[in-house]
């Protein structure tokens, strides 16, 4: 194989990972960029729905592709629960959010991560747990010119597309939207038009948090299977995608995502070369940590971002 | 008929009381001007009657009702609006969604195309500039927008808190005829202002205010005259 095909396969698959890594990050983008609130258990959020799609399929054969919906679903609930139970006496007023509050959303948000993730090592006993080989359609591998491409990577990153198109589309254009971009550039003046920001900020949470799981079903659907500590794989990734985007934009996540993915497949080739196959994914992953190293430096607004 | 009351409020931020006692009511269809130097309580007191702060004694009343623990948004979806003291304008939303958000509760939605049809009238700059974001529009055209959208709000009564403030002397005219263009409709007004001239100009009744406490009250004609106006805010 020569090193160009190696590199379009790499990049290929790069980007197709990116689309996911674009959907797991605008989730995070929401509820930090509009709220403030620094979701440490963003992570565990993702896998709430990797893990209800996987349990819905071994357990019930419920086909993933109805599993996502109550994943989605059962996001909604998780975030309606986090807002209530640790968020609301927070965030829970009209005024401008400040660091303090932000940091103390934080502390909140780890809380929550470590009681979830113990929950999930719990019941998995911390051993891969997934949807294995199912897949949409008769094969699971399709032919493209030079390279073959999982299907299940193919229908992740069309239903990444599409939920995220649906979640921009619904934060542009309808009147709870603009409400929520309102309350996020100036809750006080939203107020004073009869806009309830509490309200908005409990809705926020919950539409964050449910497409946030949802987003844990295209994760399984690339990894497969999934253990606990993938969090900690995910969840630093979206965080740095989520800067690279700009804070608080939807389009800039998910450009930043699939920017991130394909910037990894470049790394993989370049590092399987300097250190060997083997070593190359850690080093390629790294690879992303120093983009947020570089963003913070010289573009602190990020791509997409508005300069303050 | 008053369309608002303050019965003896006492408000203030903390630990630190701003308003003593303020009794004041604006009447159906009238300019109240509240007058009163830097740190008098003005814009405290309009912040109380849209209850960013609640106040710590006293009642509010809104056509009647005790309306003095309201959160803000019940108080604008009753009619309460107010164009804020520095504009408060979204910057990354456009013109055109500032006034479909000042049109955001069901009362303000059903009269959304007659009242955008006067905004336009008012400002046919914000029709031009529709889909312009208003973080790059000049102060002038946002203080045009900050009112046009608070009239989106069909308030019953508007509260005004500074609207000249900082704007070139040609756009401060254009901003008191556009007063005077609301009064003629009909519509109530409660006018905080620096510039004792033009304010006592358009309105009906003012307050002055010091220290948090109203000094002095009258028809403007009588305000105007009075020692204490001419010789702190007139130099007379």
């Amino acid at each position: 194989m020569t090193l160009m095909t190696e590199l379009l396969i790499n990049v290929t698959n790069g980007l197709l990972w990116g689309t996911v890594l674009g959907a797991v990050s605008v989730g995070l983008t929401l509820i930090w960029g509009v709220m403030k609130v620094v979701n440490l258990a963003h992570g565990e959020s993702i896998l709430l729905g990797s893990y209800i799609v996987s349990v819905l399929l071994l357990f019930m054969g419920v086909d993933p592709m109805v599993g996502m919906f109550v994943a989605l679903g059962s996001g909604l609930l998780l975030g309606l629960t986090i807002y209530w139970l640790n968020l609301h006496k927070i965030i829970g007023h009209v005024d401008v959010i400040n660091l303090r509050i932000e940091m103390s959303t934080l502390l909140e948000m780890f809380a929550v991560s470590i009681i979830l993730y113990n929950l999930y090592s719990f019941f998995t006993r911390s051993e891969p747990f997934g949807i294995g080989i199912w897949h949409l359609g008769p094969t699971s591998y399709i032919n493209i010119g030079y390279m073959s491409v999982q299907v299940n990577h193919i229908t992740a990153a069309a239903l990444s597309l599409g939920a995220t198109f649906i979640i921009y589309q619904f934060i542009a254009k309808t009147p709870t939207g603009k409400a929520i971009r309102a309350v996020m550039q100036d809750s006080q003046a939203a107020a004073l038009v009869g806009i309830d920001p509490v309200k908005i900020k409990m809705l926020t949470t919950v539409i964050s948090i449910g497409f946030t799981a949802f987003s844990g079903f295209l994760v399984i659907l690339y990894e497969s299977a999934v253990v606990p500590s993938i969090a900690y794989k995910y969840a630093p990734l979206a965080f740095t995608i989520v800067v690279l985007g700009g804070l608080g934009s939807i389009m800039g996540s998910y450009i930043a995502g699939i920017i991130i993915g394909g910037i990894y497949g470049v790394s993989k080739v370049i590092f399987s070369l300097l250190v060997g196959k083997n070593a190359s994914d850690p080093l390629a992953l790294t690879t992303a940590f120093v983009i947020l190293v570089l963003t913070l430096l010289f573009k602190p607004e990020g791509l997409f971002g508005r300069k303050r | 008929m008053d369309v608002l009351r303050l019965d003896n409020i006492d408000a203030g931020y903390g630990e630190s009381q701003v308003l003593w006692g303020v009794n004041l009511s604006v009447r159906e269809g009238s300019v109240t001007l509240l007058l009163g130097s830097n740190g008098a309580g003005k814009t405290t007191t309009l912040r109380t009657i849209t209850g960013i702060i609640k106040p710590w004694k006293g009642h509010i009343y809104f056509m009647d009702k005790d309306i003095s623990m309201y959160p803000t948004y019940r108080r604008a979806e009753d009619g309460i609006i107010m164009v804020p003291e520095g504009r408060r304008l979204w910057p990354d939303m456009t013109v055109y969604e500032h006034l479909e958000m000042g049109a955001y509760t069901k009362r303000a939605r059903d009269k959304f195309s007659d009242n955008l049809e006067f905004v336009y009238q008012l400002f046919p700059v914000l029709k031009v500039r529709r889909d312009q974001l208003a973080g790059t529009m000049s102060g002038g055209e946002q203080q045009m927008l900050a009112i046009a959208r608070a009239i989106m709000g069909d308030p019953k009564i508007l509260l005004m808190d500074e609207p000249s403030l900082g704007l070139a002397p040609s756009i401060v005219i254009q901003v008191f005829e556009t007063i005077s263009q609301l009064k003629e409709r009909g519509m109530t007004i409660l006018l905080v202002e620096q510039n004792v001239h033009m304010g006592l100009s358009v309105a009906d009744y003012a307050y002055v205010m010091e220290n948090g406490r109203i000094v002095l009250e009258g028809p403007s004609e009588e305000v105007s005259e009075a020692e204490l106006i001419k010789k702190s805010y007139l130099g007379i």
